[in-house]
């Protein structure tokens, strides 16, 4: 394991590397010159061009592509034109929202999914499994962000119980942390809860069609037992790799959500870089958020390892 | 045991050996008797019936503003009411059913097609695994709406850089499935088997390992289906999407959601449209899935 775990870190730097370069080529093929667009229409050519040099886009790509790189390896992510301000900061200043609702939205998602996908399949063809199931399909099928805004209308706007937008830092205030993210994180969790009950429930009637959960019954080991030991230990590599996917699913989801709630975080950052043109932020929040993921599939993959010895990797 | 079957099957089946059938029928006639894939057909075909349908059942015109129908509630007239400009919604709602239905086509597709290959063959070519599976890493490290949002600005603003976006989107998370099926698949005894008759690396992952990794598959694109139609509204309402005054379905709650409280109408029927076509396809993939998974084929 600690071998499998080296190994997963020092491939992932040839992924990180990919993950720059993909970065940087996407955003150079965004259309629209940034120097004009940040000097604005009242612009001398002179100053157009002032800008052009500062920002370096008169260099060769390949050049500005080395110099990209050998900045952010020191730690250097540009400054963000429209916000004057270094991009390293800026994304940091916003991480702690986004991750909190994605936490707090993966929290509500793991539990009830997995639950609700077991009892289906224990109770495979009865009226409790096409309820879950029922409510299942229609998490995946229904739009969070107009979820989000009916349930904005019912809740915040009707009823008055919850904000309906804006963020509390934690640090500021626990409760009024949680308060803010209780809708926005519920509203994202929707669609990863139908989706995670469908797969463990598809995943486990799989394994209870096997002999050995037959042999377990005839045995008399304990209904319980069979469905945790012996079916569910066994659909968790899938519900792992799903997990991973659902990670993934959430912090992307999080920038429609972040939009409707009006959340200070990374992805209504990103937007409003994409938006502006502002290429440095949008450049550096894509590289980091990739950053992140590298490191959630490497977790992944070890999970998967440890949860599944079949899987060889060699 | 063939008794305990017969039980389980239902209706009893005829003493006589029934004349040989294809393949195909068998498979028509498992997916009718699926109720989820009779409802779920059933949603997708009227949905569709009523896209292309569109122009003889409105007056064509998703666009017309009539000023005096400004925020009129549904009627008679304007089953689905009028929004801000006075357009009908009920028109608009069926002329974005096209371009929703095709860009959620189109993007599974492409998603499939590549992501079977990559995983299949990775899992396959030992070698080739950990150079394509740190490819799929690097674009699985960006999550698919960023990389549809990124795409797609950088392509312009159209329904083809939308479903470039999200077909090439789910490409790596497509291979991920079909990898993990495809490599536990690879160490079974029919897979050494065909090896040892000397069937060649082509013939063992189309017709060996494609026909087992085919149902995780298949419930895989019935999400990335629904999924693209969701994205697709989801980009729009984030105004990156076709653009404006295309009636795509997440525009049309866009423009409503200023209104959404006073004029609720014209947003909840395009967000009750969205809601449809995934939830149809959904079950349309769910009786899919359980006709053609081999697994469950013995249970029925």
């Amino acid at each position: 394991m600690p071998r499998l775990i080296a190994l997963r870190i020092l491939q992932a730097i040839p992924v990180m590397l990919v993950v720059a370069i993909l970065t940087f080529m996407l955003m150079h093929l965004l259309p629209g010159d940034p120097a004009t667009i940040i000097a604005g229409d009242a612009a001398t050519p002179e100053a157009v061009d002032q800008i052009r040099r500062d920002l370096g886009l008169d260099r060769p790509m390949i050049t500005q592509l080395w110099l990209w790189l050998t900045n952010f390896i020191q730690g250097d992510f540009g400054r963000s034109i429209m916000l004057n301000q270094p991009v390293a900061e800026a994304v940091l200043e916003r991480l702690p929202v986004t991750f909190s609702l994605a936490f707090v939205a993966f929290c509500i998602t793991i539990p009830i999914g997995i639950v609700l996908g077991v009892i289906a399949a224990v109770w495979r063809d009865t009226w409790i499994d096409s309820g879950v199931m029922v409510l299942a399909l229609v998490g995946v099928s229904v739009p969070n962000f107009w979820i989000a805004i009916l349930s904005v209308i019912l809740f915040s706007v009707t009823l008055g119980w919850l904000p309906s937008a804006g963020y509390v830092p934690l640090s500021q205030d626990a409760g009024r942390w949680f308060l803010s993210l209780v809708q926005p994180a519920t509203v994202l969790a929707l669609f990863q809860i139908g989706y995670l009950a469908r797969m463990t429930r598809s995943a486990m009637l799989e394994v209870l069609d096997q002999d050995y959960i037959r042999t377990a019954r005839a045995k008399g080991v304990s209904p319980g037992t069979t469905i945790l030991k012996h079916a569910f230990r066994n659909t968790l590599m899938q519900v792992v790799t799903v997990s991973g996917y659902i990670l993934s699913l959430l912090i992307g989801g999080s920038v429609v959500i972040e939009q409707i709630f009006a959340m200070p975080g990374i992805g209504r950052l990103l937007v409003q870089a994409i938006m502006a043109r502002d290429y440095p932020v949008v450049q550096g929040t894509m590289l980091l958020l990739g950053f992140a993921f590298v490191f959630i599939n490497i977790v992944i993959d070890l999970i998967y390892a440890w949860v599944d010895p079949r899987v060889r990797y060699d | 045991m063939t008794d305990a079957s017969a039980l389980v099957a239902g209706p009893p089946q005829t003493a006589e050996i029934p004349p040989p059938v294809s393949r195909w029928r068998v498979l028509a006639r498992r997916l009718w008797r699926h109720r989820s894939f009779r409802i779920g057909g059933g949603i997708v075909l009227v949905i569709v019936l009523l896209a292309l349908a569109a122009p003889l059942l409105t007056d064509g015109s998703p666009n017309q503003m009539a000023l005096r129908n400004r925020f009129a509630p549904p009627s008679a007239e304007h089953w689905f009411g009028a929004d801000n400009f006075g357009r009908d919604i009920f028109t608009r709602v069926l002329y974005g059913a096209r371009i929703s239905l095709w860009i959620g086509f189109a993007s599974a597709l492409i998603a499939a097609v590549g992501g079977a290959l990559v995983g299949m063959v990775s899992a396959w070519f030992r070698r080739l695994d950990a150079l394509m599976m740190r490819i799929m890493d690097a674009l699985l490290a960006f999550p698919a709406i960023l990389l549809a949002i990124g795409i797609n600005a950088a392509l312009g603003p159209q329904v083809s850089s939308v479903i470039i976006a999200l077909g090439s989107a789910y490409i790596p998370r497509m291979a991920r499935i079909v990898r993990a099926s495809a490599l536990v698949i690879r160490e079974l005894d029919y897979v050494d088997a065909a090896r040892v008759s000397g069937a060649g690396s082509g013939r063992i992952i189309f017709r060996h390992i494609l026909p087992n990794v085919m149902a995780p598959l298949l419930v895989s694109v019935t999400f990335v289906f629904a999924y693209a139609i969701l994205a697709e509204a989801a980009l729009s309402f984030l105004g990156i999407g076709p653009p404006p005054p295309h009636p795509s379905w997440g525009n049309i709650i866009a423009e409503g959601r200023d209104y959404s409280v006073e004029a609720w109408w014209i947003m909840l029927f395009p967000g009750l449209a969205i809601s449809l076509a995934a939830l149809g396809t959904n079950l349309l993939g769910d009786g899919l899935r359980d006709v053609l998974d081999p697994k469950l084929k013995i249970e029925q």
